[in-house]
């Protein structure tokens, strides 16, 4: 059986082009018009980000309703706050830090809401969007990650969806969290550990 | 540069870190070739992590793009980043910031009527403008939060959009100022350092709701 590692060790970085600007200069000419005042770019900013955050929302809240409560507050929030982003390139980790920090918040507040597990349907939701064609994702097994990530607590839950599905780095999202590298790789360990198990245990039909 | 059973679980959280060296990775799978116990143990994990980066967002709810787009700020330079950088306020899905067009018709015709009869909710103790928490019939808060300005408005979600706005105009200090209002189910407890629940808006709500039973037969 061959060995698969995860491929791609990066960031996602946009690839260079000669006659296109990177997602990351666009974002930024989309910004700088949007704190001028025109209400265009803002809601081309919206159109390219909202499905990211709800993504991110998705999982971190883990149901489709507060999920999209988390990210229609983490989006207008976001917008509601555009002038104090500095354009420099990293919009995207900005309203990631934005959303996320949102996510936590609602977390937080409705700690007496359990974080129910998702139904099959909400399951199958997820597993059927339209991958990267270049990559043949194991869509039942993506969902049975989906179905695993309830299980954690709230923190490494966040840490392990801002790292692993939004792919930042280790420091990008101790800074998004407020919280040292080492705690952020700390309940990456734990969040893979725990994974793991879950994996194997329903490998050999102990659970499901 | 070999890597022994003992170092396996280091080793794949090193690379699931992404702070391994091309040898060191080599060296990684090198081992998980040649070694059927690490590779049954450990090979699922790294399977399902490849999945999760390669997984695409999901396909956003119906209508939420619109809605967002509905209530975009103005934009331009007016938001004061130290709020930004304070927790955020949660998002609740009953939550219901603003009535606007035909809610705040529908209010100011229900205030027209009742509003001798309601109390002003007193000013905030905590500086500022506290956000105003209102406690109203569950039904009514959902049927608002689920048409807010754009279904008809009937009965008890025209009360509850009074309700909210009956708050908002009872608790504003100063015309300047807008109030923040939360209307929510009747079971939340809000934080007693994040808002102030105000005596007088509940009297003021129950009074709205007598006065709509009366005027609708509900």
């Amino acid at each position: 059986m061959p060995v698969v590692l995860v491929e791609g060790k990066g960031q996602g970085v946009a690839t260079e082009h000669p006659e296109q600007p990177t997602p990351q200069v666009e974002d930024d000419r989309l910004v700088i018009a949007a704190q001028q005042g025109q209400r265009q770019p803002a809601d081309d900013l919206v159109r390219r980000y909202l499905p990211r955050v709800y993504g991110l929302a998705l999982r971190i809240m883990g149901n489709p309703h507060d999920a999209e409560d988390a990210a229609q507050e983490a989006m207008l929030r976001a917008m509601r706050f555009l002038s104090t982003y500095r354009p420099e390139g990293t919009f995207d980790r900005w309203v990631l830090k934005v959303a996320g920090n949102t996510c936590l918040d609602l977390l937080r507040r409705k700690r007496n809401l359990r974080v129910h597990a998702l139904s099959h349907e909400q399951q199958a939701v997820l597993a059927s969007a339209e991958p990267d064609p270049s990559e043949e994702v194991d869509r039942e097994r993506l969902a049975l990650v989906q179905k695993f990530l309830p299980r954690l607590p709230e923190q490494q839950r966040t840490v392990f969806v801002l790292f692993h599905y939004e792919r930042r780095s280790l420091r990008d999202v101790a800074e998004m969290l407020d919280v040292p590298e080492g705690t952020v790789r700390s309940s990456l360990h734990r969040a893979r550990g725990k994974l793991r198990e879950w994996i194997l245990q329903v490998q050999e039909g102990c659970c499901q | 540069m070999n890597v022994h059973c003992h170092q396996i679980e280091a080793r794949i959280q090193q690379y699931l870190d992404r702070q391994l060296d091309d040898a060191q990775q080599q060296a990684l799978l090198l081992h998980l070739e040649l070694c059927e116990s690490c590779r049954a143990g450990y090979q699922p994990l790294l399977e399902a992590i490849r999945d999760v980066e390669h997984a695409p967002p999901p396909p956003l709810p119906p209508g939420l793009l619109d809605r967002v787009l509905l209530q975009m700020p103005v934009p331009g330079p007016s938001a004061d980043s130290a709020e930004l950088a304070a927790p955020p306020r949660p998002a609740f899905r009953r939550i219901v910031l603003w009535c606007s067009g035909m809610a705040a018709a529908a209010a100011a015709l229900l205030m027209a009527t009742w509003w001798p009869g309601i109390t002003p909710g007193p000013a905030g103790r905590l500086g500022g403008t506290p956000p105003q928490v209102v406690q109203v019939d569950p039904n009514a808060v959902m049927w608002l939060a689920a048409g807010v300005g754009t279904a008809p408005i009937h009965g008890r979600t025209a009360l509850a959009m009074a309700a909210g706005q009956a708050a908002l105009w009872s608790t504003r200090p100063h015309e300047h100022e807008p109030a923040r209002i939360v209307v929510c189910m009747a079971d939340f407890q809000p934080q007693a350092d994040e808002v102030l629940p105000m005596p007088h808006v509940p009297d003021a709500i129950q009074f709205l709701a007598n006065q709509a039973a009366l005027q609708s037969g509900l």
